[in-house]
Parts: C-alpha cells; sequence; structure tokens
C-alpha cells in the first residue's frame, strides 16, 4: 500500500502568545510624618534648658544695710524658646539666703520680685511674676511664642530685707528663678 | 491510470507545486522504508514586557521628624526587558499639614529629598531630587513623573527582577528658623514606570 | 495594594524612639555677698576729767575711775573683735622729766563694752602696758559701746605737776582679723 506523503517542510507556524497578563507599571507611597507637641530652645546651655546669672556683688551699704540694688534683666539673650504649639509657662523664685544665722536687727535673706516676660504673636508681651519665696503659674499664654531670638526675658527687682533697717549678715548669699515652658 | 491523473493533477496543485521529493514508505515486507519521519518544525516567540514585578508601595510614619528627621526606602522590583524610565510625582511637594493660617515664624510644611534607585541585570542608577521640585510640572527632569519613553530616569539595561532598586525619602532633623507645629503632616508619591527602548 | 506600616514596624530611622512631649526650663541665679565689716555710727566721744588732783597734790583717782562715755558701732560678721589701747593722760604743758616726788602721767584701764545679742563683751588695756590690750570676739553686733577708765594711778604717787594732761582710748573694731 503506499502512502504518498509529502516529505517537504511543512511549517507549523505555532504562535505562542506572550504572556499576556497586564503588568504593573504604577507604584503609590505614602509619606506620613508627625510632629509632637514639644518645646525646645536653641542658643541655650543645651536643646531643653537656658541659664543666666545675676551677681549683685557687694549687698550692703556703708552701713551695713541692703544697698539699692538695680533691676537685673536678661533681655538680649541669645536664647530663642520655641514650641510646636501654645505652651503653658510657670516660674518660681527662692530668695537670696545666706547660710548665716542672723541675730536681731540682721538679715541673712535678700527678698526680690521675680518676673517672666513672653513676647507672643498676639498682643503685646505677657509677663508672669512671683515674689522670691513663691511660684506662679502654670498659665496657658493666649498666643504662640514670637519665634524670635530673646523671646523670653527673665527679670528681678525690688530688693529688700525682711525688715526695713536690717544689718546684713556677712557672707555668700545666692536665689534661684526657674521659669518651665511647657508644651 | 487516468484516475491517477487526475489525482495527481489534484494533489499537484496542491502539492506538486511545491518541489519537494515524493518519499514512499511501505509496509514491511514489501520493501523500504518502513517509515517516514515528517519534521514539524515548531517556533514561538515572546513579547516584550516592561513592569514592577514588585511595585512600591506601603506608608512610612515617623513621629517627631522634626526632631529626628526622615529616612526610609520603598523596596521595589522591576521587570523589564527592555531599557526603562521611572518617574515620580509629589503630591504636596513636601510634607504638609492642614494647620489653617499660622503666625509668622510658625509654618506646617517641611521638605525632604527624595533618591531613585535602579537595578538592572548589569548596571544601575540612581539619582536624588527634592520632593519640591516633583510636582507634577516642576523642574526636576532627571526623573519627574509621568514615566515616558523619554521622561524619566533612564536605567539603560533590562532589569530581570532584579533586587535592589528603592525609592528612598530622606530629610535631616528640621533646621529652622520657623517652628514647625504640632500636626500630622504627609505627601503622596506616585511612582511609574515605562519602557524606553 | 497597599500595606500601612505603623511606627512600630521595622523601619530605617535616624534616632530613638518618639520623644516624650519635652518642656523647657530657663533658671536664673542670683547670687551676692556681704564682706565682713565693722563701722562706728559713733566714732569718738571726749572725757573731760577737770582738776585731777586732789588735796596735798596728788593724783584723785575718784575723778577718773567711773568717767565714761558711749560710742556706737556694728560688726556683721561672726569672728569680729574689739580691743582696746589706752594711752595715759600726760603733762603736755610741762617738758622734760618730772623731779622726784612728782608726776606728770597718770595712767588708767580703759574697757569698751559692746553688747550682741549674746549678751556683753568687754576688751580692756592699760596704759601703763604698751600697746592694746587683748581682743574679744563681739561677733555680730550692733549697739552702743561703753567706755569706761578705772584703776587710774601715777606710777610714783607723787604730787602731779600743773599744766594740761591729755590721754586718749582706742577701740578698734576688726571685722576678720
Amino acid at each position: 500500500m503506499r502512502i504518498g506523503l509529502l516529505s517537504g517542510t511543512v511549517l507549523a507556524a505555532l504562535a505562542f502568545a506572550g504572556v499576556a497578563a497586564a503588568q504593573t507599571t504604577t507604584g503609590t507611597v505614602d509619606v506620613v510624618g508627625t510632629v509632637g507637641e514639644k518645646c525646645t530652645v536653641t542658643g541655650g546651655d543645651t536643646s531643653t534648658t537656658f541659664s543666666d546669672t545675676f551677681d549683685a556683688l557687694e549687698l550692703a551699704d556703708t552701713d551695713g544695710t541692703l544697698r539699692a540694688i538695680a533691676p537685673f534683666s536678661t533681655a538680649g539673650s541669645s536664647w530663642r524658646v520655641h514650641c510646636t504649639t501654645i505652651p503653658d509657662v510657670s516660674i518660681s523664685a527662692t530668695s537670696m539666703a545666706n547660710v548665716a544665722t542672723a541675730p536681731s536687727g540682721y538679715a541673712n535673706t535678700v527678698n526680690y520680685i521675680a518676673y517672666a516676660d513672653f513676647d507672643v504673636v498676639t498682643g503685646p508681651d505677657e509677663t508672669i511674676s512671683t515674689p522670691s519665696g513663691g511660684s506662679s503659674g502654670p498659665t496657658t499664654l493666649g498666643s504662640h511664642l514670637q519665634n524670635v531670638t530673646d523671646n523670653v526675658v527673665i527679670r528681678a527687682d525690688t530688693f529688700t530685707t525682711p525688715n526695713v533697717g536690717d544689718i546684713l549678715v556677712s557672707g555668700s548669699y545666692a536665689g534661684l528663678i526657674t521659669v518651665t515652658i511647657t508644651p | 491510470m487516468r484516475k491517477a491523473a487526475i489525482a495527481c493533477t489534484v494533489v499537484a496543485a496542491l502539492w506538486c507545486g511545491q518541489s519537494a521529493a515524493q518519499t514512499t514508505a511501505y509496509a514491511p515486507g514489501h520493501g523500504s522504508p518502513n517509515s517516514i519521519v515528517l519534521s514539524v518544525p515548531v517556533t514561538a516567540s515572546i513579547n516584550n514586557h516592561c513592569g514592577f514585578a514588585t511595585a512600591p508601595s506601603g506608608t512610612y510614619n515617623q513621629p517627631d521628624f522634626d526632631a529626628v528627621g526622615l529616612l526610609h526606602d520603598f523596596d521595589f522590583v522591576l521587570d523589564c526587558t527592555l531599557p526603562l524610565r521611572v518617574g515620580v510625582v509629589s503630591s504636596n511637594g513636601g510634607l504638609l499639614a492642614n494647620a489653617g493660617s499660622l503666625p509668622a515664624g510658625y509654618i506646617a510644611f517641611a521638605p525632604y529629598d527624595i533618591t531613585l534607585n535602579l537595578v538592572g541585570d548589569t548596571t544601575s542608577v540612581s539619582a536624588t531630587c527634592a520632593a519640591a521640585t516633583l510636582t507634577t510640572g516642576s523642574t526636576c527632569t532627571t526623573f519627574l513623573g509621568p514615566a515616558t519613553t523619554t521622561q524619566g530616569l533612564r536605567l539603560d539595561d533590562s532589569a530581570s527582577q532584579t533586587s535592589g532598586s528603592y525609592l528612598r525619602v530622606s530629610a535631616p532633623p528640621y533646621p529652622g528658623p520657623d517652628v514647625l507645629v504640632a500636626a500630622t503632616y504627609n505627601d503622596t508619591l506616585v511612582v511609574t514606570l515605562s519602557a524606553s527602548p | 495594594m497597599r500595606v500601612i506600616l505603623g511606627a512600630g514596624a521595622a523601619l530605617a530611622l535616624i534616632g530613638a524612639a518618639p520623644l516624650a512631649a519635652a518642656q523647657t526650663t530657663g533658671t536664673v541665679d542670683i547670687t551676692g555677698s556681704v564682706g565682713e565689716r565693722c563701722e562706728f555710727t559713733i566714732d569718738s566721744g571726749l572725757i573731760t576729767l577737770g582738776e585731777l588732783s586732789g588735796t596735798g597734790g596728788a593724783l584723785d583717782a575718784a575723778v577718773v575711775n567711773g568717767a565714761s562715755d558711749t560710742l556706737n558701732g556694728w560688726c556683721n560678721g561672726t569672728a569680729a573683735e574689739m580691743t582696746v589701747e589706752a594711752h595715759a593722760l600726760q603733762n603736755i604743758t610741762y617738758v622734760g622729766a618730772p623731779p622726784a616726788g612728782f608726776e606728770t602721767v597718770v595712767n588708767f584701764t580703759a574697757t569698751a563694752t559692746a553688747t550682741p545679742s549674746g549678751g556683753p563683751v568687754s576688751a580692756n588695756d592699760s596704759s601703763a602696758v604698751a600697746g592694746a590690750g587683748a581682743p574679744s570676739v563681739v561677733g555680730v553686733f550692733s549697739s552702743d559701746i561703753d567706755v569706761v577708765l578705772s584703776a587710774a594711778a601715777t606710777p610714783g604717787g607723787g604730787k602731779l605737776i600743773a599744766g594740761s594732761y591729755e590721754g586718749s582710748v582706742d577701740v578698734t573694731l576688726t571685722p576678720s582679723p
């Protein structure tokens, strides 16, 4: 039985279609960040503290009583306090004290009034104050701190002995004003 | 015989036009050969393709970025048989918060940089643009999206799902002088890819 | 497909975990000092004795003994001291050594007494002994300082030569010896 077959090339062009599934050509990413409520200081001692010293030197007049001490202010400082929100502020002050005892007619303490002035964006500066031996606040400022150098100023004035005419016991006197700014 | 001739003619129309020789196979014992091998070549082609095997995606959330900065890589994988381009578009041009009106010295927008690193089969390419220059129609033409055959960062190589490609967002702690207000900030980056033969 | 990565996932971060709300504190140290000082608010007096001799021309000690004057001063340091130096009454009219049996010098003891809060403190000196007397610690005080003369005597017990006699008492307050 003959079976005639063509031995020629029979092209069977089988076209395999490529992977026709659609490819992703777009991606989307979200970048999110938060800024928490915080207060920091630039130009201070650390990122959260700043300080100054007022040395009144010789406190006694020629008659041994307290001399007239001029008011002290940190105005012109290099520090800039910045808060990401409107902060609460408070102040406390300790009297200038000498460890030596003071007999009657003498004083081993010098009192004063301490102030903190805050330069705010709306309206005039806001001030909190306390006599030494006390504190004031926390108080919420009415608006943000101005974002400028020297936006917090600490002052002291009205230096007095407990009784007018007290003679000051000799020695060193030291007091401390603390201003706290809380977000 | 006539039948055969007709058949041949018919056949000729179909077959005889082709100048191939005929081969006859015989039943065993009746001649040789007993079989004929007919080769049927089979060929195929695979089309070029280009896309992300794994596209960049996800959310990077950095608390207190004003103090600690930003740094994160969004990894992705390229799958492209041709040179390609990748483009990026930033919706906000930086991290933006909806904080309303702000007093002088305060701000609700923070800049950051975007680095695009593309890894191919034999080469890689990298470039950086500020997010502010990647908003629609902006100026960082190095890889401002959307990607086309002529726009975007070009990888002159194929990329057979090689790892190592990333989109990096980075920024140092916010240097000021303005103060960033307490809020949540965000931006969205759309990354597109196009073949660029 | 979006995958949300929270802050707790392993992200490549700069720095540490989220910061606690940081407050800022400013402090001002106020310092001063008071030096140790003493001061006389009444720093001089005058004791006028008048006629020094009694019948027979010798010293009438009663004229001198008990004579007094009052100064006033203060010291603000606990180590303050008071000393006294008595200078004898000397005849300023007569020049030269007196003849035998006669005197031109009247010695005495001067005692100064201050009154700090803890009670009176005295220092004294005899004009017959050169230099100041021993110091006494008065400490912190502000009071009158009474100066009283006593133990008046001439070196030889003889007659006082006529003339004007002058002496003095120095009271010294030293804040910090």
